[in-house]
């Protein structure tokens, strides 16, 4: 398969994450372990959208509120659909960004980086790069936590099974 | 716009290889090449693409301060088009239509004289109208070969690729799954099986 093949076969895979992230927020209480001393906030913000796997007519946006909590979201679980976009609440060392994530491309948009302090044009340049490439990294050392779950043939069935648990009985605890 | 102010909206490539040794010069000779060019009521093109300093889109005086920041490389692709709204268009061929008509006393035009016709009223008008401006922001890390393109637009992102390549000679990919999961460096064993597994439905299906 060549490298178009791959990027269009594997898009899913950026949806599952964004459904893996919101299974993970709702029952670790948005903590998230990047590194050995590494941790990053993630909650669910005011917009989500759900779709059917490649059927794109059947589609909820939900906004306003916190619509991951609503009974139309996990509805939507139920039937199937999976989270094509979010909007996501990033916390890190006291900082916070707000960024919506678009699962097929993993594009960012509309991202909000805690306040720029330098007067300078030059240093405000890099200071604004080096939030984004803060948040960016965070949501890639996530991404890597849950391909190495995703990948792993043990690893990942007993996964399905409690995100399957979850959009079925809101409430369960996970394994310590 | 995006990378100095404004909107935080961009899609990431990934540069596949690196920079030659001692590039920065060879690098603005580059852009240079490519660099937009203003588009003239007097010739036939509609739209213009090209590189502008990345702190005014009006400066294409490719200089390293202007071009290099530390280890990025930050340029603005300018897309200008002639943008005739087409009932202007309409109601000034009109009339040139009837002014042709009257003055040769021909009873209808024919299918060339209707085309230079129209030619000659678009020039006319572009004298008239300055051309629509568009202009994405490019930072390109040079350390990490991640680069953020301030637009989300399918069709500008291809044209940008191909801007990009032309220019550095060097192949960009974009973002997505399987390319972030390539450039977490995860090992053979694991891209073959992310090659090969499915999606999996997140409730059982079968209640």
């Amino acid at each position: 398969m060549d490298l178009i093949d791959l990027m269009e076969t594997t898009r899913f895979l950026g949806e599952e994450f964004l459904t893996w992230i919101w299974f993970r927020s709702e029952l670790q209480d948005g903590h998230f372990q990047l590194g050995e001393d590494d941790r990053l906030e993630i909650f669910f913000d005011d917009q989500l959208t759900l779709e059917t796997y490649r059927a794109e007519a059947e589609r909820h946006r939900l906004s306003g509120g916190a619509p991951s909590f609503s009974p139309e979201a996990k509805q939507a679980l139920r039937q199937g659909k999976r989270v094509t976009k979010a909007k996501l609440r990033l916390g890190k060392e006291g900082r916070e960004w707000v960024v919506t994530v678009n699962a097929q491309t993993l594009g960012l948009s509309g991202m909000k980086i805690p306040a720029v302090l330098s007067k300078q044009d030059d240093d405000r340049f890099f200071e604004r790069m080096y939030l984004i490439e803060e948040a960016e990294n965070a949501l890639r050392m996530l991404y890597r936590n849950f391909l190495e779950i995703r990948l792993d043939r043990t690893q990942w069935p007993a996964e399905l099974s409690r995100i399957r648990q979850w959009v079925g009985e809101p409430a369960i605890e996970l394994p310590a | 716009m995006g990378a100095l102010e404004g909107s935080l909206t961009y899609r990431t490539f990934f540069v596949d290889g690196e920079p030659p040794k001692n590039f920065r010069d060879d690098y603005l000779e580059r852009i240079k090449r490519l660099a937009f060019r203003e588009l003239s009521p007097e010739l036939e093109d509609d739209r213009s693409i090209g590189w502008v300093c990345i702190e005014h889109p009006l400066d294409v005086d490719f200089q390293r301060a202007k071009v290099f920041f530390n280890e990025y490389l930050c340029l603005g692709l300018r897309i200008d088009r002639w943008s005739i709204p087409s009932l202007v268009l309409k109601a000034h061929l009109r009339d040139a239509t009837q002014r042709y008509l009257a003055k040769t006393g021909a009873e209808s035009l024919g299918r060339r004289e209707k085309e230079d016709l129209k030619a000659e009223v678009v020039r006319q008008l572009k004298h008239r109208l300055m051309p629509s401006m568009k202009v994405v922001d490019m930072a390109w890390n040079l350390n990490t070969g991640h680069l953020r393109f301030w637009s989300h637009g399918g069709t500008l992102g291809e044209e940008f690729m191909g801007v990009f390549e032309d220019t550095f000679a060097l192949r960009i990919v974009p973002d997505s799954p399987y390319t972030a999961a390539v450039e977490l460096g995860l090992d053979d064993d694991a891209l073959a099986r992310l090659a090969e597994i499915e999606p999996q439905p997140f409730v059982d299906l079968q209640l």
